[in-house]
């Protein structure tokens, strides 16, 4: 009886899948997860003892720089709003900033490693299923970059054998 | 207590809906329900944009983080909790009650009539201050005693505190935990390991047995498990498996102590927003997206889980033992 009361004051509101919201929740993810890339590239390229560590770096910095200001572009020419919360530079990670020598590269290969992963599975999944077809083109230009650098860290990934003391 | 006097009681706190059930009931009741029957429409909330979402500002903290520097502050249900006498009396000891579920409980228990102690580190005192004045604003016994949970000494003197403070002691709430990320378990020293499980594990252990000598039958014991016990995380390898144990403990220590009376249950979170989250809890990218994995869509804040603690410290949920209650937008097990 009281539910049958709830709901001539509340009809139930089935949800429907908003084409714009998902855009702009893969435009926010991709450009946080770029955003910090580029942050934890800088502390490699500066503070890492390999070289292959120091050049994936610079290599992130350089890479995921271009793919942030194509789509901040992308974003504004489509009147996205995009949360400032996700365009603003993050603070420094401060497990990396705190780390040195070896312990630096261990630490930061380490992460490095799964978000990529999630990186790849997050363009992939828009690339595929995305409905702005601009930014699903982006999605799907960025993809082939994104599994280089995956292939890039796995590689060195495997090379790194030092366990925290 | 008389019945009438409960149904009351829970049409207030409840609103609509219990009108309409408890007219069936005796013509008794029926008039006491029609003068405190609420008029209008039901006062509902639609939980998908009730508390902050998605994405949030980058903003680490050198453990063990305050939650009154974060951005937005987690919500403990300061302006909103409201009691009905459902702990008058009670005696209660609450690790973490400085910040997240654990201030969240503290404000809900003085509110609901408790006495309470918090326990926090001793760097949370600024967050703690806060949580001592609204508990004293009830008329409430509030008693401060901060200190390193992962010290058995420590933990012996913070029951003994408590007893003596409060007088007495019939409620534990084990919520402080250390919760700590890392990609690859390479990259967890003993001594960050020992930590977490000194903290999660051993501090519970030490502080429940100190106690229990002096809990009296309907006394109840709440440890703050997680969906992290169900369903971990690979970041989070050394803090799941505490979870995991504390669920556990929980079970096995209601099946020793309910023939005593004494209640043990539990209480498993989903991504709540709170301290936990900026000091190192969560990967980075995580932070900032906090919660967006949820139906809900956001992370929950502890305001939205202060009514389980006090349901499971209540008289009236006698027979809730070895319970783990989730809470957790939509998301894990239980």
């Amino acid at each position: 009886m009281a539910f049958a009361g709830l709901a001539l004051f509340n009809p139930a509101k089935a949800q429907t899948e908003d084409q714009d919201t998902t855009t702009i929740h893969f435009i926010v993810q991709a450009s946080i997860s770029g955003l910090q890339e580029i942050s934890a590239g800088g502390l490699a390229a500066q503070k890492a003892l390999r070289p292959e560590v120091k050049a994936f770096g610079k290599r992130m910095v350089a890479d995921h720089g271009k793919a942030q200001t194509m789509l901040m572009q992308l974003a504004k020419s489509k009147g996205y709003q995009v949360p400032s919360q996700a365009t603003s530079p993050p603070v420094p990670e401060p497990m990396l900033t705190k780390a040195s020598g070896k312990d630096f590269d261990r630490l930061y290969v380490h992460m490095m490693v799964p978000g990529h992963r999630q990186t790849v599975l997050l363009f992939q999944n828009y690339a595929i299923r995305g409905k702005d077809p601009a930014v699903k083109a982006f999605a799907q230009q960025t993809l082939s970059m994104l599994k280089e650098h995956l292939a890039a860290i796995t590689a060195i990934d495997d090379t790194v054998k030092e366990v925290a003391q | 207590m008389k019945e009438e006097n409960k149904i009351t009681r829970r049409q207030v706190v409840a609103g609509l809906g219990t009108a309409l059930a408890t007219v069936a009931i005796s013509p008794v009741l029926a008039s006491s329900v029609t003068e405190t029957a609420p008029a209008g429409p039901p006062k509902i909330d639609d939980p998908r944009g009730k508390y902050p979402k998605p994405p949030f500002k980058s903003q680490p903290q050198p453990w063990p983080g305050l939650q009154s520097k974060m951005d937005p502050v987690p919500d403990c249900g300061e302006t909103s909790y409201k009691g009905s006498g459902r702990l008058t009396g009670r005696k209660a000891l609450i690790t973490g009650g400085d910040s997240g579920m654990g201030r969240a409980a503290a404000i809900a228990y003085a509110r609901e009539g408790a006495d309470v102690a918090i326990n926090y580190y001793p760097t949370e005192e600024p967050d703690a201050r806060e949580v001592i004045a609204l508990i004293k604003k009830e008329g409430r016994k509030a008693i401060a005693i901060p200190g390193d949970l992962r010290n058995e000494a420590f933990c012996k003197q913070l029951v003994q505190k408590a007893l003596a403070e409060l007088g007495g002691l019939d409620i534990i709430v084990s919520n402080a935990g250390r919760q700590q990320a890392f990609s690859s378990i390479l990259d967890i020293t003993s001594e960050e390991f020992d930590a977490t499980m000194k903290t999660n594990i051993y501090a519970p252990f030490w502080i429940i047995r100190e106690a229990l000598p002096h809990l009296p039958p309907g006394s109840a014991i709440i440890g703050t498990t997680s969906e992290q016990a169900y369903n971990p995380d690979p970041w989070l390898y050394a803090y799941a498996q505490t979870k995991a144990a504390t669920m556990n403990y929980v079970k096995s220590l209601a099946k020793q102590l309910g023939p005593k009376g004494i209640r043990v249950n539990g209480v498993a979170p989903g991504p709540i927003w709170t301290a936990l989250q900026v000091s190192g809890g969560t990967t980075p990218e995580k932070q900032q997206l906090f919660g967006s994995w949820t139906p809900l869509g956001r992370p929950g804040t502890p305001a939205e889980l202060a009514s389980i603690y006090v349901q499971l410290a209540a008289s009236d949920a006698s027979y809730a033992n070895g319970q783990i209650y989730g809470s957790s937008g939509g998301v894990g097990q239980p």
